[in-house]
C-alpha cells in the first residue's frame, strides 16, 4: 500500500491505540496489499476502536471494568427513574400502603439505590480526579471533552424540561409519563397532541443523552493513564491510586445494582398478585401499562447487572492479586 | 499471519480485523509481543492463552463430533 495512504489510515485510530500498535500496523499496511476492501476494513476497524476502545498495552482490565460498571449504573438510573415515575402518584403507590410485602420490595429497591449512589460516587470521584490530572498534565483535551459530556447532557435535559415547562405556562413538564394514561389530565395542561410530541421528544432526547454520557465516561477512563496521587492530610502524606481506591466501591455498586434488580422483579410479581388492576392500568410512559413499563425497567436492570457482574470478576481478581 | 490464516481456513482477514483480534488477544493476556524482527512483529501465545485455546478446541472437537454423529445417523 502507498505509505501516505497507510499513514492516513493509521491516523484514523485513537491516539492510545496508535501509541501501542501504530508502528507495526503501519508497516503491515505498507507491506501488504492495498485496495478498496483493505481501506474499508481499516476504516471500519478504526471506527469500532473509537466506539469500543481497547486503549493500549498499558491499559489493564480494572479501568475497563470500572468504566463498564459506571455505564451500567447510568442505565440503572434511567430504569429506576422509569420505575419510580410509573408508580409515583398512581394507585400503585396507595396499594403499597395496604400491602406490606409490596412496600418491603420497594424499600429493598430504595435501599439498593442509596447504596449504589454512594458507591458509584466513590468510584467516580477518584477516577474523574485522576483523569483530569492526567488530561491537564498530558494536555489531553479529548479526555476533558469526554468528561464534560455527562454533566452537559444532564444540563441539556434539565434545560429542555424546565424551558419547555416555562414556555407552556409552568403547569406541565414534558415527561413521557405525563402524556396520556388512566388518570385525569389537568385542564391547564397543553392539548394531547402537544403532550405527545414534547413527551416523545423528551424520551428520545433522554435516551440519546444517556448513550452519549455512557460513551463519554467510558472513553475518558480508557484514554486516561492513572497514577498515584499524593495529598497531605493532617500533616501526613497520603498516597492514593485512583484505580485501587475505586475497586471496592465498584464491586459494592455491582452488588447494590443486583439487589435493586431482585427488588424490582419481586415488586412486579407481588404487584401482579396484590394490585393486579392497578398493575395493568395505563400508568407507564407513552401511554403504556405499568406492567409494560415494569418489564422495560426489569430488562434494563437485568442487563446492567449482568454487565456489571461479568466485569466485576476482573476487579475481584485484581483485588486478590 | 494473514497468509497463514488464509491457507488453513480459507478466509483472508483484512489488516484492521487482524489487528483488532491481536489487540483483544493481547488485552486478555492470551498472546504477547516478541522483539521485532526487521519489519515483522512476531507474537507468541502465553501459558494462559494455551490453556484457553486447548479448552476451546476441546469443546469444538466435542461439538463437531456430536454434530457429525447426528448427521450420519440421518
Amino acid at each position: 500500500m502507498n505509505p501516505r495512504l497507510a499513514h492516513l489510515l493509521v491516523r484514523l485510530y485513537p491516539r492510545a491505540w496508535r501509541e501501542r500498535y501504530g508502528v507495526e500496523f503501519t508497516t503491515l499496511l505498507q507491506t501488504g496489499r492495498g485496495g478498496v476492501s483493505t481501506s474499508a476494513d481499516v476504516f471500519w476497524s478504526a471506527l469500532l476502536e473509537h466506539i469500543f476502545p481497547l486503549g493500549g498495552l498499558k491499559m489493564n482490565r480494572v479501568p475497563r471494568s470500572l468504566g463498564a460498571i459506571l455505564c451500567a449504573y447510568l442505565a440503572v438510573i434511567a430504569a429506576g427513574l422509569n420505575f419510580y415515575a410509573t408508580i409515583d402518584d398512581s394507585s400503585l403507590a396507595t396499594a403499597m400502603r395496604d400491602h406490606p410485602e409490596l412496600s418491603t420490595a420497594w424499600n429493598v429497591v430504595a435501599l439498593g439505590s442509596v447504596v449504589a449512589l454512594m458507591s458509584a460516587i466513590a468510584v467516580l470521584v477518584p477516577l474523574v480526579v485522576g483523569a483530569v490530572r492526567f488530561a491537564l498534565s498530558a494536555k489531553r483535551r479529548d479526555i476533558v471533552i469526554r468528561l464534560l459530556v455527562a454533566p452537559s447532557a444532564a444540563g441539556i435535559l434539565a434545560a429542555w424540561v424546565i424551558g419547555a415547562s416555562f414556555l407552556l405556562g409552568g403547569h406541565w413538564a414534558p415527561a413521557p409519563w405525563a402524556i396520556l394514561g388512566d388518570w385525569t389530565a389537568s385542564a391547564d395542561w397543553p392539548p394531547l397532541q402537544v403532550r405527545w410530541v414534547l413527551g416523545s421528544f423528551t424520551a428520545v432526547l433522554a435516551v440519546c443523552l444517556l448513550i452519549a454520557s455512557s460513551i463519554g465516561i467510558y472513553q475518558a477512563i480508557q484514554r486516561s493513564r492513572f497514577e498515584e496521587m499524593r495529598f497531605t492530610v493532617l500533616r501526613r502524606l497520603v498516597a492514593v491510586h485512583p484505580l485501587r481506591v475505586a475497586r471496592i466501591p465498584g464491586m459494592v455498586t455491582t452488588a447494590a445494582m443486583s439487589v435493586m434488580t431482585v427488588g424490582v422483579i419481586a415488586w412486579g410479581f407481588i404487584a401482579n398478585l396484590d394490585a393486579s388492576a392497578a398493575f395493568h392500568a395505563y400508568f407507564g410512559p407513552m401511554h403504556t401499562t405499568a406492567f409494560a413499563s415494569w418489564i422495560g425497567s426489569v430488562c434494563v436492570f437485568a442487563a446492567a447487572s449482568v454487565v456489571a457482574l461479568r466485569t466485576s470478576s476482573s476487579l475481584l481478581k485484581s483485588a486478590v492479586e | 499471519m494473514i497468509e497463514d490464516i488464509a491457507s488453513f481456513c480459507g478466509v483472508r482477514l483484512g489488516p484492521g480485523t487482524l489487528y483488532g483480534a491481536i489487540a483483544r488477544l493481547e488485552q486478555q493476556g492470551w498472546i504477547e509481543p516478541l522483539p521485532p524482527e526487521e519489519r515483522r512483529q512476531p507474537y507468541r501465545i502465553t501459558a494462559d492463552g494455551l490453556r484457553v485455546l486447548r479448552a476451546r478446541l476441546t469443546t469444538l472437537r466435542q461439538f463437531t463430533k456430536a454434530g457429525l454423529g447426528r448427521l450420519e445417523a440421518r
